[in-house]
């Protein structure tokens, strides 16, 4: 067994050598890789904290939608109408988004549990239906983000990987802070963390704000790649479920889980494009099976085949 | 945290070997391919709405695709190109859009990145179609757009690579106004007053506008121009207050199942208009069967094409008559009108090919632009100046309710819309009748347009 001194220093060698890895990546990947790759990254960004979330505070949200809309219709509303840079933009409804989180609290953080996953989502279909009447963000004729036209993959790539490391950095941080210690006594049991002097609220207030931070940034950088946005899409419950997918098949409540689900799901999605009409068939069945066979997902299913836990540093 | 040279050395090592691995393949990659040898084929991308709420839009397609295919590569042995001197097959590529928009853009991306097509084609509706034209535009690939109304549309103006045959919103408005004066001429109406509705939504919102705006200049008056979210369960204050005003003509534009509720609500109540013309909701035989009983008999809709329509497909010959025969006969299915349009669409695709002699993608969008053609739904040319394909009146109107249809007017082609009547068939349960041509004078009216009670035989 090596001492835990060497390991950390030789996993921030690893580290450098991957960032380094994927940073020039897109130097010599064809354009179809680069778009798989963005994409892989935005789920693996929300799956990350949606994860966290669900696992470990025990908020399964279904209303993470809420913040892909507001981010992709925010960042092109203040592009497109207040002339503010398109990069500048994608901080502001990052920062909106998670403002709208920290409203959000407090009426659905009183919820707790199943009632909570209700609440998200009624709140994501009201913020649907206002933005479907909004006539400033074109209300259901939806936005064409004409900006976004002269903006190459090759650019949008490195903040969509920026955004990923971010959530993944931050999460694995919030592992060893006072806030989530906090947040996995609450995910054990409210009310005994609460006699314990935990501030419940706070606690749960800000890990969604992060959500609606990290998950705004998912959108403005969606907003961007795909230059089209609608209330029905942008505020589809098929954002939370891919989420939701992601990171329960590559393994709740781990850092390096959401990789492996985030890179199965896009494998996934470019791989049964082809099969047309049967596609969603095949991938609901894939995943299915998937889920059957190993519960704890991919890679926890890994980790626990080949006794990792003792050598891997929780929570990866 | 200690971390001693070493480990830094080996952590620079690591990136100097990684940068100058993908330096030396970036370099590799950038370098300038000997020239190309004929492609084995010519690719065409096609997202289409096979699955989800605007599947019936999408449902001829795959057979469409397959007869372009089948005549093009084995009765016309290829498209000829110029630059290579030979024929060359063509392949139609599709994939799903599941109806979604984000969907639309993704599959867009991945036929333009990961299929290298040399064109695209896209159709039917805003949500698959504006997606599609935002990723040409982006990665500059040639795009021919068709069944998409342009005002909604030319949201995403300006475009450089994108082209869109349809007719505009302000022409489906004089349509339907024109059909209500075909009635009131006939003195089957008596009163020029209109019921409106429409879906909350942006072809509902257009609509509305459009309708009241044109049909308020001659001389009709609205009891309601309201707007209704998707889902609503509850007409029965509307209809009071129609049977209260006597409104003859109802009117509206909204997604199908709404309607569907409306419209049996009305009959429930008692409430018959005279004519009903409804955009959008009953525009296919499958959705005018959907509404149950006699409840489709006598609707009036916009007519994009019909199979008496005396256009020919430049590919195989084809009248819309003939190129419904065979759908109806290889699938045993009713023909619809994006059938005819998606033929037309890839009839303008294999033109712009043929004439740009390469796949050059600014040569093929530079064929695009000078189309002029006559295909199955009309005659396609780009760059005919409004002036001259409206009259001046209407110029006026498009300037006054829409400018930028003005503005945009070298990247669309306005194609022929007509009226027409659902009635009961003898070959299908429902049949459509063209009841006005407007001003389109070559397509013949098939009857004269009836009022609802007329056709159902009740008195009123």
């Amino acid at each position: 067994m090596v001492p835990s001194k060497f390991m950390l220093k030789r996993s921030h060698v690893y580290l450098i050598a991957v960032i380094a890895i994927l940073a020039l990546l897109p130097l010599w990947i064809g354009g179809f890789m680069r778009d798989a790759l963005i994409l892989f990254f935005l789920y693996l960004a929300a799956a990350e904290v949606w994860g966290f979330m669900a696992k470990h505070a025990s908020m399964v949200s279904l209303g993470q939608q809420i913040f892909i809309g507001v981010g992709g219709y925010m960042t092109a509303t203040l592009c497109m109408y207040e002339g503010i840079p398109i990069w500048a933009s994608v901080i502001v409804s990052a920062l909106i988004g998670s403002g709208l989180a920290g409203l959000l609290s407090f009426p659905l953080l009183r919820l707790r549990g199943i009632y909570f996953s209700i609440g998200s989502f009624l709140a994501a279909e009201v913020i649907k239906l206002m933005f479907n009447a909004w006539e400033y963000v074109g209300a259901g004729k939806g936005l064409i983000f004409t900006v976004a036209y002269g903006i190459p993959t090759m650019v949008i790539y490195y903040p969509a990987m920026v955004i990923a490391l971010f959530s993944m950095f931050a999460v694995y941080y919030l592992y060893h802070t006072k806030l989530g210690f906090g947040l996995r006594s609450i995910g054990a049991d409210e009310d005994a963390a609460a006699s314990l002097g935990v501030d419940t609220f706070r606690c749960k207030a800000l890990l969604f704000i992060f959500s609606g931070l990290v998950t705004s940034l998912v959108g403005a950088i969606n907003a961007i790649h795909h230059t089209y946005l609608h209330p029905s899409s942008a505020f589809s419950i098929v954002w939370t479920v891919s989420f939701l997918f992601v990171a329960v098949l590559g393994g709740l409540g781990t850092i390096i889980g959401p990789v492996v689900g985030s890179a199965i799901f896009t494998a996934l999605t470019y791989l049964l494009s082809m099969y047309i009409g049967l596609s969603l068939l095949l991938e609901g069945l894939i995943v299915l099976a998937i889920v059957l066979a190993v519960p704890e997902g991919v890679w926890g299913t890994v980790v626990k085949r080949l006794q990792l836990r003792a050598r891997l540093k929780e929570p990866l | 945290m200690v971390i001693s040279m070493k480990r830094i050395y080996a952590a620079i090592i690591i990136v100097a070997v990684v940068v100058v691995v993908a330096g030396v393949a970036y370099y590799l990659t950038t370098l300038p391919p000997a020239r190309p040898a004929a492609p084995e084929y010519i690719k065409i991308g096609w997202p289409v709405p096979l699955t989800g709420a605007i599947a019936s839009f999408g449902e001829p397609d795959p057979w469409v695709a397959r007869q372009i295919e089948d005549h093009v590569n084995k009765v016309m042995g290829g498209v000829y190109l110029a630059e290579y001197g030979k024929k060359i097959p063509i392949r139609i590529i599709m994939r799903d859009t599941k109806s979604d928009p984000d969907t639309a853009s993704s599959v867009a991306a991945e036929l333009i990145t990961r299929e290298n097509v040399d064109l695209m084609v896209v159709l039917h509706t805003p949500a698959t179609v504006n997606p599609v034209t935002g990723q040409c535009e982006r990665y500059q690939v040639p795009c021919i757009a068709y069944d998409c109304p342009v005002l909604s549309w030319l949201e995403g103006a300006p475009y450089q690579w994108s082209y869109l045959a349809f007719w505009t919103e302000v022409d489906v408005a004089q349509v339907f106004v024109g059909i209500w004066d075909q009635l009131y001429q006939q003195g089957k109406i008596t009163k020029k007053v209109v019921a409106g509705l429409w879906s909350d939504d942006p072809d509902g919102r257009t609509f509305r506008d459009l309708t009241v705006a044109i049909a308020e200049q001659r001389g009709y008056t609205f009891v309601t121009k309201d707007l209704v979210p998707y889902g609503t369960s509850d007409f029965s204050t509307y209809i009071e207050k129609w049977k209260a005003a006597g409104a003859e003509i109802l009117t509206g534009n909204f997604i199908p199942p709404d309607f569907a509720t409306l419209w049996r609500q009305c009959r429930e109540k008692g409430y018959i208009p005279k004519a009903a013309t409804i955009g959008r909701s009953v525009l296919f035989p499958s959705s005018v069967e959907a509404l149950g009983g006699d409840l489709g008999v006598g609707l009036t809709t916009e007519v994009w094409v019909h199979v008496v329509s005396p256009f020919k497909s430049s590919l195989t010959g084809q009248s819309p008559a003939d190129l419904a025969q065979a759908y109806e006969k290889a699938t045993g299915k009713q023909w619809c009108t994006p059938l005819i349009f998606s033929h037309a669409a890839l009839e303008n695709a294999i033109d712009a090919l043929r004439r740009a002699g390469s796949l050059d993608k600014a040569k093929i969008r530079d064929a695009i632009a000078n189309t002029d053609l006559d295909t199955i739904v009309g005659h396609i040319n780009f760059k005919k100046p409004l002036t001259e394909v409206l009259t001046p009146e209407e110029y006026k109107l498009y300037q006054t309710l829409a400018p930028k249809l003005i503005q945009y007017q070298d990247h669309y082609c306005i194609t022929p819309v007509i009226g027409g009547q659902w009635v009961r068939g003898t070959k299908w349960p429902y049949e459509l009748e063209v009841v006005y041509n407007w001003k389109y004078d070559n397509i013949p009216e098939t009857a004269l347009v009836k009022t609802i009670p007329e056709l159902l035989g009740i008195k009123t």
